[in-house]
C-alpha cells in the first residue's frame, strides 16, 4: 500500500465503526422485522397453493388481457388506414388522441397523415395578436377566410408537416403568436374547443391542442404563411384600423421565424395574466418582499427598465406544465410541493403502480391539480370528474393541494358531487382545496378557497387564502389567453393584487431561472 | 432450497446489515426501509438461487446492490429534481449539531457516501460489510481482481477529493 493511502486505508477500517454510529437511529427492529415478514410472506403470491394459484389465473388473465389489448390496437390501426378520410380523431388534434408525451424526449411524433387529413378543408383561419400591446388597445385576433385555392395550399402544406407534442416551457419570448385552423361551419367558442385548433404558441382557449405542440420546419406552411396568411393579416388589421405601430409586423415575422424551430419549439399553455408598467409591478413585488421577506421573488424576475416594462404572470395552472418545476411553499411551515408534475399527475401510470411513494413524492405531500388543461393522459372533466375512481382518489389522498381548473368549454358546475368531493379532501385528507378561474360560483358559496385570476381580476383578493404567484425569467412570457384581452388586463388593480398577495398565507414563486 | 422459517432467520440474522448498506447507498431513511422490503421480497422470490446458508450475507448484499442499482437507474429516469438544494426547515441540523457532527463523522465517511457507485459498492461491502475480496466479487457479480482495482481507485478518489478539498479550503 502507497504511504498517502495509509490514512485512507485507516479510516475505512473504522467506517463500520463510525458509520453505524451515524446510523444509530437506523435500525432493524422487531417491528420493522414483522412488517417486512408479513410483506414477504403473507402477500407473496408464490406462498401456498392457493396463491399460487391466484397468481398463476392474475398473470395468465393480464396475459390474455395484453393479447387483447393488442389485437384491438392492430384492428383499429388497420380499419383507420382503410378509411383515411374517417374522423378518428374525434372532433380534433390533442395530445390525448395522439397518444403519450414521451417524457424522456418530450416529444411524440404524429403521423403526418393524421395532420393532413385534418386540415382538409380548412376555410378559416384566426390569428392571435397582440399580448404586447398596452391595455385597452390590444388585438384579441383577427380572423380570415381561405379562398378555395388558399385551402387547397394549406391542405398541402400541412400533409408536409411534422407534428410534435411537447410539454416543455418555451424558450422565448417571441412565441406568443397563435394560429388557429377551423372549418367554416365552427365559429366562437366552438371554434376553441371543438376544432383542436393547433397553435404554435399557446392559447389555454385551445384546449387539447394548446398542451405543447409544435411543427417541425415545414417550408411549405411557412411560405404559405408569410405569402399570403400574413399580408391578409396585416391588411385585415389595417382595414379595422387596429394597426398599431410596428406590432403586427413584429408579430408576424417572429410568427414565420418560429415557424422552422422544431427542437427549440416548446410551446406552453397556461393562464396568465399579464402585467405590464414597471412601476405598479415593482410597488407590488417590493411590497411582497417587505410582508413576507421573499426577496428571490422579485430576484427572479427581470426588471428591463430599457423596455418599461416588467412582466409577470400570476398563474394556477403553472404548476402542470413543468416536468422538472422546483417550487418552494413559503410561510406554510415546511410544506413541500410535489415538483415531477408529469409524472405525478399522469393518472394512466397511477393506475397501477408504481406507489405513491419514492420518485416524484418530496417528503409526503402531493400536490394535484384537475383540470383539462393537464398534460396527456391528465384530462379530467371539470363537469366530470371521477373522484370515485381509485387511482384518482389515491393521488388525493396524498395531496396537499388539490387545485381545480377549467376551460370555457369545461366549467365547474356547483354540484352535489363536486361539493362532496371537495368536503371530502377537506375534511377527510386535510387537503387544502384551492379553486381555479372560473370557480368563482363555487368560491362565493364557500365551497373552495379561491386563488389566481378570477378573484385577482374581481379586484378581491383580500379573502384569498391561497394564491399561486409565478414569476418568468428574464422577463419572457406565456401568452395568456383570454385574460391578456384588454378588458382582464385593464381590469386589474394592482393596490387590490399587492394586499391580496399580502394577505394570503401561502405564498409560491416558482423560479424558472434554474429550470 | 430455503424454507419459510430459514429464510426469517436470515432476515433476522442480515437485516441489521442490509438496512445499513441500504442506507448508506440511498443517504434516505425512508427509502432505506422500502428498499429493504424491496430486498427481501425479491430474495425471498429468488431463494432457490442461494447456494449455502453460509453464503447468505453476501447473496442478500448482492440482491440488494441489484435493487439499489435498479431502483436508482428507475429513478434518475424520472424527470424529478429533489430540492435538496434548499434545506427543509424542520430537518435541517443546527448549527451546534452540525458542529457535532463534524468532529464526530469521518472524512472517509463523508467521501465515500459522495464516491460514484461503482467506488461506493466495494468500499462498502468490504469495509462497512466486512465482506472478504471473494464475498465482494460474488455480491457485485465480478472478479477479484476487479474488486481489488475498484478498491484502489476508490480509495484513491477519496484521497484525491480530501486533497482537492484542503487546497479549496487554503
Amino acid at each position: 500500500m502507497k504511504p498517502e493511502h495509509d490514512w485512507v486505508e485507516a479510516e475505512l477500517q473504522q467506517l463500520r465503526e463510525v458509520a453505524t454510529s451515524q446510523f444509530s437511529d437506523v435500525r432493524y427492529t422487531e417491528g420493522m422485522h414483522q412488517r417486512m415478514r408479513q410483506v414477504v410472506f403473507k402477500n407473496n403470491p408464490r406462498l401456498g397453493t392457493r396463491r399460487a394459484w391466484r397468481h398463476f389465473r392474475g398473470r395468465t388473465m393480464t396475459a390474455i388481457g395484453t393479447i387483447l389489448a393488442t389485437a384491438c390496437v392492430l384492428l383499429f390501426v388497420v380499419f383507420s388506414s382503410l378509411n383515411p378520410n374517417g374522423n378518428r380523431i374525434g372532433n380534433g388534434i390533442g395530445p390525448n388522441q395522439l397518444g403519450a408525451v414521451d417524457w424522456k424526449t418530450g416529444y411524440t411524433q404524429v403521423p403526418n397523415r393524421l395532420i393532413a387529413d385534418h386540415f382538409q378543408g380548412i376555410e378559416h383561419i384566426h390569428f392571435g395578436i397582440g399580448q404586447f400591446t398596452p391595455p385597452g388597445e390590444s388585438i384579441s385576433s383577427v380572423d380570415i377566410d381561405l379562398t378555395p385555392a388558399q385551402q387547397k395550399e394549406l391542405e398541402t402544406a400541412m400533409s408536409q408537416a411534422t407534428y410534435k407534442v411537447t410539454n416543455e416551457r418555451p424558450d422565448s419570448a417571441s412565441f406568443i403568436y397563435t394560429i388557429g385552423f377551423s372549418k367554416k361551419n365552427m365559429s366562437g367558442e366552438g371554434f376553441f374547443s371543438q376544432t383542436g385548433a393547433m397553435s404554435l404558441p399557446g392559447d389555454p382557449l385551445l384546449g387539447q391542442a394548446n398542451q405543447g405542440n409544435v411543427f417541425a420546419p415545414n417550408p411549405a406552411l411557412e411560405h404559405f404563411i408569410s405569402t399570403q396568411l400574413l399580408p391578409q393579416l396585416v391588411q385585415k388589421l389595417q382595414d379595422d384600423g387596429k394597426v398599431l405601430d410596428g406590432d403586427v409586423q413584429h408579430a408576424a415575422t417572429a410568427f414565420v421565424k418560429n415557424l422552422g424551430v422544431p427542437a427549440d419549439a416548446f410551446q406552453y399553455c397556461i393562464p396568465t395574466v399579464l402585467f405590464t408598467g414597471s412601476d405598479n409591478f415593482k410597488t407590488l413585488m417590493e411590497e411582497s418582499n417587505s410582508t413576507h421577506g421573499n426577496q428571490y421573488a422579485l430576484d427572479s424576475v427581470h426588471y428591463d427598465k430599457s423596455e418599461k416594462s416588467a412582466i409577470v404572470a400570476f398563474s394556477k395552472g403553472m404548476l402542470l406544465w413543468k416536468k422538472t418545476l422546483q417550487v418552494r411553499l413559503d410561510n406554510i411551515g415546511g410544506y413541500w410541493l410535489v415538483t415531477q408534475v408529469g409524472q405525478s399527475l399522469d393518472f394512466a401510470q397511477y393506475s397501477g403502480s408504481p406507489p405513491l411513494t419514492g420518485g416524484p413524492v418530496l417528503g409526503n405531500h402531493q400536490a394535484v391539480i384537475i383540470g383539462n388543461n393537464g398534460p396527456a393522459n391528465l384530462v379530467v372533466k371539470a363537469t366530470n370528474i371521477p373522484y370515485t375512481d381509485v387511482a384518482i382518489s389515491s393521488l388525493l389522498k396524498e395531496a396537499d393541494i388539490v387545485a381545480f381548473e377549467q376551460t370555457p368549454d369545461h366549467p365547474f358546475t356547483d354540484s352535489p358531487e363536486l361539493r362532496q368531493l371537495v368536503t371530502e379532501l377537506k375534511q377527510r385528507h386535510g387537503a387544502l382545496v384551492v379553486a381555479g378561474d372560473g370557480a368563482e360560483p363555487l368560491c362565493a358559496s364557500n365551497v373552495m378557497t379561491t386563488i389566481g385570476m378570477g378573484k385577482l381580476a374581481a379586484n378581491d383578493t383580500t379573502h384569498a387564502d391561497y394564491i399561486l404567484v409565478s414569476f418568468l425569467d428574464e422577463g419572457k412570457v406565456r401568452y395568456g389567453g383570454n385574460v391578456a384581452s384588454s378588458k382582464s388586463v385593464g381590469g386589474i388593480n394592482f393596490e387590490s393584487l399587492a394586499h391580496g398577495i399580502n394577505q394570503a398565507a401561502l405564498y409560491i414563486d416558482t423560479d424558472w431561472t434554474n429550470s | 432450497m430455503v424454507n419459510d422459517a430459514l429464510f426469517e432467520e436470515l432476515m433476522h440474522a442480515h437485516g441489521q446489515d442490509v438496512l445499513h448498506f441500504v442506507r448508506f447507498y440511498s443517504k434516505n431513511s425512508a427509502e432505506a426501509e422500502d428498499l429493504t422490503q424491496e430486498i427481501f421480497i425479491r430474495a425471498y422470490t429468488h431463494r432457490h438461487t442461494l447456494g449455502s446458508v453460509s453464503n447468505a450475507k453476501s447473496w442478500l448484499l448482492r440482491v440488494a446492490v441489484n435493487v439499489c442499482r435498479d431502483y436508482f437507474r428507475w429513478k434518475r429516469r424520472r424527470p424529478v429534481e429533489y430540492m435538496d438544494q434548499i434545506p427543509d426547515v424542520n430537518t435541517a441540523p443546527s448549527a451546534e449539531e452540525s458542529a457535532v457532527q463534524n468532529m464526530t463523522q469521518s472524512r472517509v465517511f463523508h467521501w465515500v457516501t459522495l464516491a460514484p457507485s461503482k467506488y461506493k459498492e466495494v468500499l462498502l461491502l468490504h469495509y462497512f460489510e466486512e465482506l472478504s475480496i471473494g464475498e465482494v466479487a460474488f455480491a457485485l457479480g465480478v472478479s477479484e481482481s476487479a474488486v481489488k482495482s475498484r478498491l484502489h481507485r476508490g480509495r484513491e478518489w477519496i484521497r484525491k477529493q480530501e486533497v482537492d478539498s484542503d487546497e479549496a479550503r487554503a
